[in-house]
């Protein structure tokens, strides 16, 4: 007897340590050290004074561009390939188009939600002490409950943040934290990539 | 059943469909093969009206009949049986009473094979391979993340997987939830390819504070039913 899963959704974890965790982190501190974080005006009227800060500069720009965040962006280019290369894909050019921090403070968390039409979201923990919100992933397929089977699978998935951890999953999975239940100011940083479509060119894209 | 993150390596592969595999072996393999076969022989076979010329034939009445009831395959509905609590065992999921509310024969030659289509409303679904040669035609089972092909990853793991050919010898049982689209390949050889698929229903509200409002089982097949728990 034997019952095999098929179909499932591959998302990527990947905990940086030594050198690599240590050059990471001093540069996206540096940034973060530079950077004022508010609620988000359309974030806060949509999702209550409990949501999470983002630095000022919000959506729609990428602040590891504007910061000229190298080091991160070398080491993401290196993983999303590592993500590519594990699902059986082939390499392709992408755009990351948008980049921010988030401040989560006791009493905060993220709503849950989705990055829709983004093909790779991520984030990435700069400061956590493991135990200020866990991120879940809504399981894609709970909308297929009334079958008996599936009933039984379709629980959400948790992961711990923790200090050097990445997460890469595909944009539009329904997404959020569980509310940061301590006195540690929680930061990390988001990103949203979109891979080249047939019949268009990338000015600035990233080739993997 | 829950998925648990697992902190060792990069891919971690979530919310996969439970498919359930078995094969009968030796002497059970050998009193199911003689029961089925004896069905069959006593079974006319057509094709059903409106599912095009290259659709496969399948026994009277398919779907409103079961033919391991009526021909009392005790054999054959002892080894679902097993199976089916083996699958409910792998979700964790408390064993409640269940129907086979339809069962029939399919009769697949030369030149044909069965279109894309699901038992939607069913629980679970499955096939038991009485005659094959291994070569006439595997189930297929779509991929659930069809509708999810606009975004980069999930095209990406749709081509390598979208469609996955099941295993084919006689004797193997497979089971999945009803829901997903399935086809089978057209049979190529010369074999007449003979299978026995079965729809199965739960009793969800068992056991449970919701005792008093179980279903009542309204198919033949009753006993066997009751037996069953």
């Amino acid at each position: 007897m034997a019952v095999h899963g098929w179909f499932s959704t591959p998302i990527y974890i990947h905990d940086f340590e030594g050198e690599d965790y240590e050059i990471i982190q001093q540069e996206l501190i540096e940034v973060v050290n530079q950077l004022d974080f508010d609620h988000n005006s359309l974030f806060k009227d949509a999702f209550g004074k409990s949501t999470h800060k983002l630095n000022i500069e919000g959506f729609g720009q990428s602040i590891l561009h504007k910061y000229n965040c190298g080091y991160f962006l070398k080491y993401l280019d290196i993983h999303l390939i590592e993500y590519l290369n594990q699902i059986g894909s082939q390499e392709t050019p992408y755009l990351l188009k948008e980049s921010w921090f988030t401040e989560t403070n006791k009493g905060e968390y993220a709503h849950q939600h989705d990055h829709g039409a983004f093909d790779v979201s991520g984030v990435y923990y700069v400061n956590s002490n493991g135990e200020d919100g866990n991120f879940y992933l809504k399981n894609v397929l709970s909308h297929l409950s009334s079958n008996y089977i599936y009933d039984k699978v379709i629980d959400p998935m948790e992961i711990p943040p923790k200090n050097g951890r990445l997460l890469l999953w595909p944009g539009l999975i329904p997404h959020g934290t569980k509310i940061n239940q301590t006195d540690n100011r929680r930061i990390s940083l988001s990103f949203n990539l979109q891979f080249l479509r047939d019949g268009f060119t990338f000015k600035n894209a990233n080739t993997t | 059943m829950t998925t648990e993150w697992k902190p060792e390596g990069n891919i971690q592969p979530l919310w996969a469909t439970p498919i359930y595999q078995n094969i009968a072996k030796d002497e059970e393999f050998d009193i199911i093969q003689e029961e089925l076969l004896s069905v069959i022989s006593r079974l006319k076979f057509g094709e059903a009206k409106g599912w095009g010329p290259n659709s496969h034939s399948l026994s009277e009445k398919p779907f409103d009949s079961n033919c391991l009831y009526d021909n009392d395959c005790t054999n054959t509905l002892k080894f679902m049986h097993r199976c089916i609590m083996e699958y409910l065992r792998y979700l964790d999921a408390t064993p409640v009473p269940y129907i086979i509310s339809n069962a029939w024969i399919t009769k697949t030659t030369k030149g044909k094979f069965a279109y894309s289509h699901s038992h939607g409303f069913s629980d679970i679904s499955g096939v038991y391979y009485i005659n094959t040669n291994g070569e006439d035609g595997n189930l297929m089972l779509e991929n659930v993340h069809d509708a999810f092909a606009g975004n980069y990853i999930y095209n990406a793991i749709g081509r390598i997987g979208g469609r996955v050919p099941a295993p084919l010898c006689n004797g193997i049982l497979l089971m999945w939830p009803s829901n997903i689209r399935h086809q089978t390949q057209e049979n190529t050889t010369d074999n007449d390819r003979f299978s026995l698929s079965f729809n199965i229903n739960f009793n969800n509200f068992l056991p449970g504070n919701l005792a008093n409002e179980a279903w009542d089982c309204n198919v033949e097949g009753k006993d066997f039913y009751e037996k069953s728990f």
